[in-house]
């Protein structure tokens, strides 16, 4: 068996009210796409940010390639590709800079790095951006080079959150693609989402958070043992089997 | 160092997109300061030429003067391009994100990368050699003595890079410790509490340098009242980290975080209440202007400097000059390209709300200039041993600390409050100066030290007087933007 790109033992994060994420434990393989569910306000985000170092946790550990990616942030991240939720890019650099910028910090040649990334960009119909600035791209376009961007070093552990989100259906497709070929070729992939169809279609093993509580931790097909899809396996895991009825009781109540 | 070099230069790409980008949009203003800043060094240029085939003392004095005064001006030109130019690149860089901040970097490298803004290491190497050029050719027709001039020269360069070096640490330096998680509250508090610990640093060194000899003099004079200085803003250092600290926590409250912190974010209103009047909030007020609290500094110094008669002191006067003259061009400029989004609105809306808007934040600029003065009233209470002079001198410079901090945290908006404001500000020229007429039993000395501030005051008075009732009879108006959506953002 080979060793795992991304161990989490026991991280716990937690902030004042709601939120944060309570001892979790997963474990990532080379060449596994694993999937991170759940609701609105789960600790999906909280979760991967504890992973990437971007966020420190109360205890347990996080181990990106044997490294400890809070004491040893540097070797850890050098095989870390991370798309975040949101458009943090620097505005006034264009994607061909971005871009070199991101392959120098791995090691890769002025050449290498735009050209990997202008090829992947060819696959997301967006190369005619090369030299345009970061803020002037649309929504959409941002995210093909935060994207692109986590791709071009060559990363171990591709951390995903949302990726979709703003992309148009053709590009969503061609990115499933994309990074199902990556999968293949032994990268470890763990993609935080709201969609579960997709989740199904793409991931070989899930976790599930309700709560900031992991409910469940492991292969994809062992979550949907005697279930007839992801949805309904993290439903009934998350609200019980009574959740239909519940909604039925309340539209009637409601008079809506 | 290999990663370093990586950062910046995409640093220095940041730069010189956003001078590309500042072109295009404003060719005629990218037309000046390209044409000063070449002026200033075609200057430099041919007074080094000058200089070096020794033909200067051959020049009339009159010329000599108007080329040294032409080379400081054009070196001003370019110091506050440079520093608005670089203000811009680290604003609309924003190098430390989530993006980058994954990437395999040590986070202090980022920050040093941000921390350098090469186009303004340019500007100031410029400015330090034009202000070389200007101690050779006064040296040259022997107006002051050499010694004297390279030590002011020294000084006001290492006074400007001291301001700038304090600036950006106080900005990064939160950034450091919370792994680039920081609030606006709490780097800008950070950010003075290092610039205060500079100033207490550079004002134990002086005290003790003008105190050679024995041990008891070093006792009674310069190591007392160092350990003094050093003290106070190491208190005040502390209390702003702490007061960091916890506002930190206003971004993701633990379980830690007071109540005062909960009960801010839980109610709105009262959070607008406590940004609008507490000191925290004020502190929010500064960060676009902070160059005029520099100045203050270097001109309260230096004016007090003046008054025990200590040569820097006309280097700190000199180097106050740079500062304002740097501020108020740096000022218009980023009003031009709309770095201050706030300014940039009221630009956009009608030219009037900008005159009123200027009214408003002068006010609290004058307010707070007089806390900075009056702080540095209070060591001056404390430099020359302790006396029942000193002792008076303090308190009173204490209450022009705390008159200073309410008027800063005044901006009028009725004319009631206008008028209140202004009785204010009067009676703190009219106490100040009476309580310096007891503390030094010297109607001269007094007069001398209530003549700096007095005329200052009631100029501002008059001009925000002036501006505010002008504006006031035009419009009513004062639709300002929230600032709720400014309140407690992540930097």
């Amino acid at each position: 068996m080979p060793s795992p790109v991304l161990e989490v033992r026991g991280v716990t994060k937690r902030f004042s009210g709601t939120g944060g994420i309570s001892a979790l434990n997963l474990t990532v393989l080379p060449g596994e796409l694993m999937g991170l569910v759940g609701a609105n306000g789960a600790g999906k985000s909280t979760s991967l940010k504890a992973i990437c170092g971007l966020l420190e946790p109360e205890s347990g550990h996080v181990l990106l390639n044997g490294h400890d990616v809070h004491a040893s942030p540097v070797q850890a991240k050098h095989h870390l590709g991370y798309v975040p939720d949101g458009h943090d890019l620097p505005d006034l650099v264009t994607m061909a800079e971005y871009f070199e910028f991101v392959g120098a910090l791995r090691g890769l040649p002025r050449g290498e790095s735009i050209a990997r990334g202008k090829a992947i960009m060819e696959l997301l119909h967006a190369e005619q951006y090369l030299d345009s600035y970061l803020g002037t791209l649309s929504h959409g376009t941002k995210k093909k080079v935060q994207i692109v961007g986590a791709l071009v070093g060559k990363p171990r552990l591709l951390v995903l959150d949302e990726p979709t989100s703003g992309l148009d259906a053709e590009t969503q497709a061609v990115f499933k693609e994309l990074i199902k070929a990556c999968r293949n070729r032994g990268m470890a992939i763990l993609m935080a989402s709201h969609n579960l169809m997709a989740a199904e279609s793409l991931c070989d093993s899930v976790t599930l958070i309700h709560q900031s509580e992991c409910l469940f931790s492991g292969p994809m097909f062992e979550l949907l043992k005697g279930e007839r899809n992801l949805e309904d396996a993290v439903l009934s895991l998350a609200r019980g089997t009574e959740w239909r009825q519940e909604v039925a009781h309340t539209v009637d109540r409601l008079a809506l | 160092m290999r990663t370093l070099w990586i950062v910046l230069r995409f640093e220095w790409r940041i730069v010189r997109n956003t001078v590309i980008s500042f072109a295009r949009r404003n060719p005629t203003g990218a037309y000046l300061i390209g044409g000063l800043m070449a002026a200033a060094i075609s200057m430099i240029v041919l007074a080094n030429l000058l200089l070096a085939g020794g033909l200067v003392a051959k020049i009339p004095n009159a010329l000599t003067l108007f080329i040294s005064v032409y080379i400081d001006l054009c070196s001003l030109i370019a110091f506050a391009a440079g520093t608005v130019l670089s203000a811009l690149a680290l604003r609309r860089g924003r190098l430390i994100t989530e993006s980058i901040r994954v990437l395999p970097v040590p986070l202090v490298t980022l920050c040093v990368g941000q921390l350098l803004p090469l186009f303004a290491l340019a500007m100031n190497v410029l400015w330090l050699m034009t202000s070389g050029v200007w101690v050779v050719v006064m040296n040259q027709y022997q107006l002051v003595h050499w010694t004297i001039l390279l030590e002011s020269w020294v000084l006001t360069v290492a006074s400007g890079w001291a301001g700038v070096v304090c600036y950006a640490i106080g900005t990064y330096l939160p950034r450091v410790f919370t792994r680039g998680s920081v609030s606006q509250t709490g780097r800008l508090v950070t950010q003075w509490a290092v610039i205060l610990a500079a100033i207490a640093a550079a004002v134990a060194l002086r005290n003790v340098r003008l105190s050679p000899g024995t041990i008891t003099d070093w006792t009674t004079h310069g190591l007392g009242s160092s350990l003094l200085a050093i003290l106070t803003m190491l208190i005040l250092s502390v209390i702003g980290w702490v007061v960091s600290e916890r506002t930190l926590r206003v971004d993701n409250p633990g379980p830690a975080a007071t109540t005062w912190i909960k009960v801010r974010l839980q109610s709105r209103s009262l959070q607008g209440t406590i940004t609008r009047w507490s000191f925290l909030g004020l502190l929010r007020d500064l960060d676009a202007f902070s160059y005029v609290y520099v100045f203050l500094l270097a001109l309260g110094l230096g004016l007090w400097g003046i008054r025990y008669e200590v040569p820097e002191a006309y280097g700190f006067v000199s180097g106050a000059a740079l500062y304002i003259a740097g501020f108020v061009t740096g000022s218009v400029a980023l009003c031009a390209v709309g770095y201050d989004e706030r300014i940039f609105w009221v630009l956009r809306t009608a030219p009037i709300r900008f005159g009123q808007y200027l009214a408003g934040k002068a006010w609290a600029h004058v307010g707070w200039g007089m806390a900075l003065f009056g702080m540095l009233l209070v060591l001056d209470g404390g430099m020359g041993g302790f006396g029942t002079e000193q002792v008076l001198a303090g308190l009173s410079a204490l209450s022009v600390c705390l008159l200073g901090f309410y008027l800063g945290s005044v901006e009028p908006i009725t004319l009631e409050d206008h008028v209140r404001v202004t009785a204010a500000s009067l009676c703190v020229v009219f106490l100040w100066g009476g309580i310096n007429i007891v503390a030094h039993l010297s109607l001269p000395q007094a007069l001398e030290t209530w003549s700096v501030l007095a005329p200052v005051l009631v100029a501002a008075t008059l001009l925000a007087t002036r501006l505010r009732l002008t504006v006031w009879k035009h419009t009513s108006l004062w639709d300002e933007p929230s600032r709720d959506a400014e309140v407690e953002r992540g930097a």
